[in-house]
């Protein structure tokens, strides 16, 4: 017979990619519940080759996704959840509106439940994958854990939010993995190394409620990965706490101090509070508890370079020593300090802290202790102050553990200029100007002291006036500049620089 | 005699009433007080032993037991009567006079229709405990249900290991080694281990970066000199680099046409329009010279009307020959081009290796492209990727100390645009919902007349 006629479009990129419109007519689902299922099930639309191909001959511009991939969601369980909810959320409102309580209540009893387990799962098919995404899942979980509740943002996610980035501290406590801290103006920057994986993630800085709603945020998008990692991390933090042999969820033994208090509250929120404290040590569960199985690095004879080997093993020596900071060392903080990150990284190496009583619940020693050591202070002046111990300011526990040791003190007294404040993270897509600061920090003959204050405010300031005359005169001599060079080859080389940049600018570099 | 103050007052004296026959002893006796001891006493009488004479054991009990099982006893409210149904109201009696035969108007319910010895059939197996098909379905779901219900996992409870079997590759208690595939696979299928595996292509990611990107060193609250400047140059650059756009999209569209004004404009079209036409005063001395000339004809010769001019056969024959010719001349050209050419061999490999130079060139260019675009953030919809701008403190806003902290940027949006920027999500445009402006009225039937408004 005579063979099917070859149309356009029906082979190669036209047929792998699907509009969404398509997709949603695939999917018999809404908009708002196909986005949801593709954050959740992490499925991206992709850009193609070439567009025209891929739109099967339409211009414009539409949002594609792979074909393979919408088949791939037609098979997937929670489609029917969502559907659900939304049958679910039309008997409410038939409800509310004929004001049938009984209905009402029923319906709510009854309601649908979404389960993310097996996409966790699925997502992330071993533990260390899971580890890969955690920078991305914490920093959403902890800015999260600030909300009130807001439109598209359900009660108790913010409370879950809280609970689960708590527990995830404390297991890096107990595990004693973070290696890097940076203060910037957007929060604190954390690096943890939990079995061979980096995780980065920033913690905001607690001030003032701003009113999230005048973003150009979609919060609805949000709250949909929220809820996804809020159960990603709660499997992760249930596997860590197993791998550290901890109890999870996590428990504590109660301090004859405290028992006075536990009458006071109840058990949960008791709990609660105090493991939001990072102040006491979590029960383990039998098994080994104390030492650490130390890793020894093995003994290969046959490698190549001798001295990599030594590298590697200084490397880890210096990290055994790192872990033990400030062991020994008692702080107190005071007032103004900002309590939970300060507390997070001097617990994460060995050191013992408290706060005022009336600050915070989970105090375990007071001001007038005689064996605090140090004491962290914010003020230029304090009034009464003990003759036992070092008055440092915050940076100081900041700055020791990038540098991997305990900084001189001196620099950071009451009241001192206090040296820069150096980020720990390398970037490779900067140029490695190495600031004389932190050239001093490897090499002390080569130490600078930092211009007074009273040059760099007037160097900052005069680069200010600059900055806004530079611009003009930049833009005068750039336009001069063009003029100058038409007609001129090096325009096209010039122009090529430009475009580079400007796709590097583009990028975010 | 007193004279009364008031209705009621202080000085009103009682007006004496006479007891002398029943029908005033009701009227004006209140005997309330009497009345109600002797209630009292009836009801005491009608209990036992006055309440007085009892003893403390009869009136009161020592509660001894815990309250938590109390709670347990708790008998839920009962149920509500079903409220008659609307569409049988029109059955009920509505008029005021009632049926003479009362008893016409009742139905039996199903309980008093039923037989009654089916009745005791009934009695006697729900004594036994035998149940009915229907009853015993009915207990298994509903058992069920509430099985689900208390075992259905709680929002934030998390006890299972997810990552349980994937420690080190499959552990088995027993040695599997020497079982073939087929035979690995169809014990997996049949025991419900199977684990299906996501293809690759559904694990990996779509960006190349890193999820938290390490901040630029000025970004510290206590930056060093050279690191803050570095970071406001950057600032700097970007805001020039807007400024030049700016100015090189001015300078070729408005500057390209120049300012007039209204007035201007206005006798510049009057001018152009009134081309051809005959003019009053003015122009005339012009159109003097060329009305000579026009007078001639009516309509000028610029398309002339075509005419049928037929070759004659010399002029045919002499045509082809010149063609002939022509095409001749042009074989022998290519030919000694092709003779010659062998001697441009050297020239011609030159033009050759130029443009393989120029396009091998312009592959570099793309590819360089190609690899600074593959991790940028890639065009998925209409709305292009706006990155947010660098957080930065001017000199004045650094106070050197944690407590003088000025933040900036708000993470949540940094989270967002970094979402759109790994193309996990494609931007998009902020829907805003506009509310119907509902009016409101009420019917007309139903004014009362006091409505200030005219609804």
């Amino acid at each position: 017979m005579v063979s099917k006629r070859k149309k356009k479009y029906e082979s190669g990129e036209g047929n792998r990619y699907v509009s969404r419109k398509t997709a949603l007519k695939m999917l018999q689902l809404s908009l708002k519940d196909f986005r949801k299922l593709c954050i959740l099930k992490g499925i991206y639309p992709r850009e193609p080759r070439n567009r025209k191909r891929a739109q099967k001959g339409a211009t414009g511009i539409k949002t594609l996704y792979h074909l393979k991939d919408i088949q791939f969601l037609l098979h997937e369980p929670i489609i029917w959840k969502l559907r659900d909810y939304k049958i679910f959320a039309k008997k409410m409102g038939k409800a509310r509106a004929l004001r049938d309580f009984e209905t009402i209540k029923r319906t709510l009893e009854n309601r649908p439940h979404l389960t993310l387990d097996h996409i966790v799962k699925e997502r992330y098919p071993s533990f260390i994958d899971a580890l890969r995404d955690l920078d991305d899942c914490l920093t959403l979980l902890f800015m999260f854990s600030t909300f009130p509740s807001l439109q598209h943002v359900p009660r108790d996610q913010s409370a879950l939010c809280r609970r689960l980035t708590i527990e995830f501290l404390h297991a890096v406590i107990a595990s004693q993995t973070l290696r890097k801290v940076f203060v910037s103006i957007k929060g604190y920057y954390f690096q943890a190394e939990i079995k061979g994986q980096t995780v980065t993630w920033i913690v905001p800085h607690q001030f003032c409620f701003v009113p999230q709603s005048t973003l150009e945020v979609d919060f609805r998008v949000m709250s949909t990965f929220v809820q996804f990692y809020c159960v990603m991390l709660g499997f992760v933090n249930f596997r860590l706490y197993h791998l550290l042999n901890l109890h999870y969820p996590p428990k504590f033994a109660v301090s004859s101090a405290d028992a006075t208090e536990k009458t006071l509250v109840d058990e949960e929120a008791f709990v609660s509070e105090r493991v939001a404290a990072l102040n006491v040590p979590l029960f383990c569960t039998g098994r080994d508890t104390t030492a650490e199985e130390e890793v020894e690095i093995d003994q290969f004879p046959m490698i190549e370079d001798p001295t990599k080997l030594e590298e590697i093993k200084q490397e880890a020596e210096k990290v055994k020593k790192h872990k033990t900071l400030f062991k020994g060392l008692k702080f107190f903080l005071n007032r103004e300090v900002p309590r939970e990150p300060v507390v997070f990284t001097i617990r994460c190496f060995g050191g013992e802290v408290s706060w005022d009583k009336l600050l915070f619940v989970g105090a375990t020693f007071d001001e007038s202790d005689e064996s605090i050591t140090h004491q962290i202070v914010d003020r230029p002046s304090l009034g009464k102050q003990y003759i036992s111990r070092y008055y440092v300011q915050p940076q100081w526990i900041f700055d020791s553990v990038n540098a991997r040791e305990l900084q001189p003190v001196e620099k950071y007294f009451l009241g001192a200029v206090l040296p820069p404040h150096l980020s720990p993270f390398i970037d490779k897509t900067r140029e490695q100007y190495v600031p004389p600061e932190e050239r001093a920090l490897e090499d002390p003959s080569l130490a600078e002291m930092n211009p007074e204050k009273e040059e760099t405010e007037e160097e900052s300031e005069t680069d200010e006036v600059e900055k806004k005359n530079e611009s003009e005169n930049e833009g005068e001599m750039l336009r001069n500049e063009e003029e100058r060079e038409d007609g001129n080859e090096s325009e096209i080389h010039e122009k090529d620089k430009v475009r580079e940049q400007k796709v590097g600018i583009e990028c975010g570099l | 005699m007193v004279e009364p103050h008031g209705i009621s007052g202080v000085g009103t004296k009682k007006k004496r009433v006479s007891k002398k026959n029943k029908k005033s002893w009701r009227k004006h006796v209140n005997t309330k007080d009497v009345d109600s001891f002797l209630d009292d006493k009836r009801l005491e009488e009608r209990l036992g032993t006055p309440f007085a004479d009892r003893k403390d054991d009869e009136l009161f009990q020592i509660d001894r037991e815990p309250d938590g099982q109390q709670a347990h006893h708790f008998i839920g409210r009962a149920k509500k009567p079903l409220k008659p149904v609307k569409c049988f109201a029109i059955l009920e009696e509505r008029s005021a006079v009632p049926d003479p035969i009362k008893k016409r108007n009742r139905v039996r319910t199903p309980e008093e229709r039923k037989h009654l010895l089916r009745k005791k059939i009934e009695e006697d197996r729900k004594e036994r405990g035998i149940l009915n098909k229907k009853q015993i379905i009915a207990h298994r779901n509903r058992a069920t249900a509430n099985a689900n219900k208390t075992n259905r996992p709680k929002k934030g409870e998390f006890n299972v290991d997810l990552w349980e079997d994937t420690d080190n590759g499959i552990e088995s208690e027993h040695d599997v080694e020497w079982l073939s595939p087929t035979t690995k696979y169809h014990i997996l299928k049949n025991t419900g281990k199977m684990n299906k595996k996501l293809p690759d292509k559904f694990l990996t990611k779509p960006y190349g970066i890193p999820a938290v990107e390490s901040p630029h060193p000025g970004m510290s609250y206590n930056p060093s000199y050279r690191d803050h400047q570095d970071l406001l140059q950057e600032v700097a650059n970007k805001e020039l680099m807007l400024i030049k756009e700016e100015k090189h999209l001015k300078r070729v569209t408005s500057k390209m046409f120049s300012r007039v004004t209204e007035d201007e404009r206005e006798s510049m079209r009057m001018k152009e329009m009134s081309e051809g036409l005959p003019e009053a005063e003015g122009d005339k001395t012009k159109q003097d010279v060329e009305d000579g000339s026009e007078n001639d004809s009516e309509c000028r010769a610029i398309n002339p009307p075509a005419e049928n001019r037929k070759k004659t056969l010399k002029k045919r024959r002499k045509l082809k020959e010149a063609q002939l010719r022509e095409q001749q001349r042009n074989e022998s050209r290519s030919e000694k081009k092709k003779i010659s050419d062998i001697y441009r061999l050297k020239f011609l490999k030159q033009e050759l290796e130029n443009n393989d130079n120029k396009l091998a060139k312009l592959r570099e260019k793309r590819e360089k492209i190609k690899a600074i675009k593959a991790n940028g953030p890639k065009q998925l919809s209409k709305k292009k990727f706006e990155p947010l701008d660098l957080e930065f403190n001017l000199g004045e806003d650094i106070k050197g100390n944690l407590r003088g902290i000025k933040p900036e940027g708000n993470i949540l949006e940094d989270r967002y645009k970094s979402l759109q920027r790994r193309n996990i999500i494609e931007p998009t445009v902020k829907q805003r919902t506009r509310k119907a402006n509902v009016k409101r009225y009420e019917r007309k039937s139903h004014k009362m007349g006091w409505e200030t408004k005219g609804y």
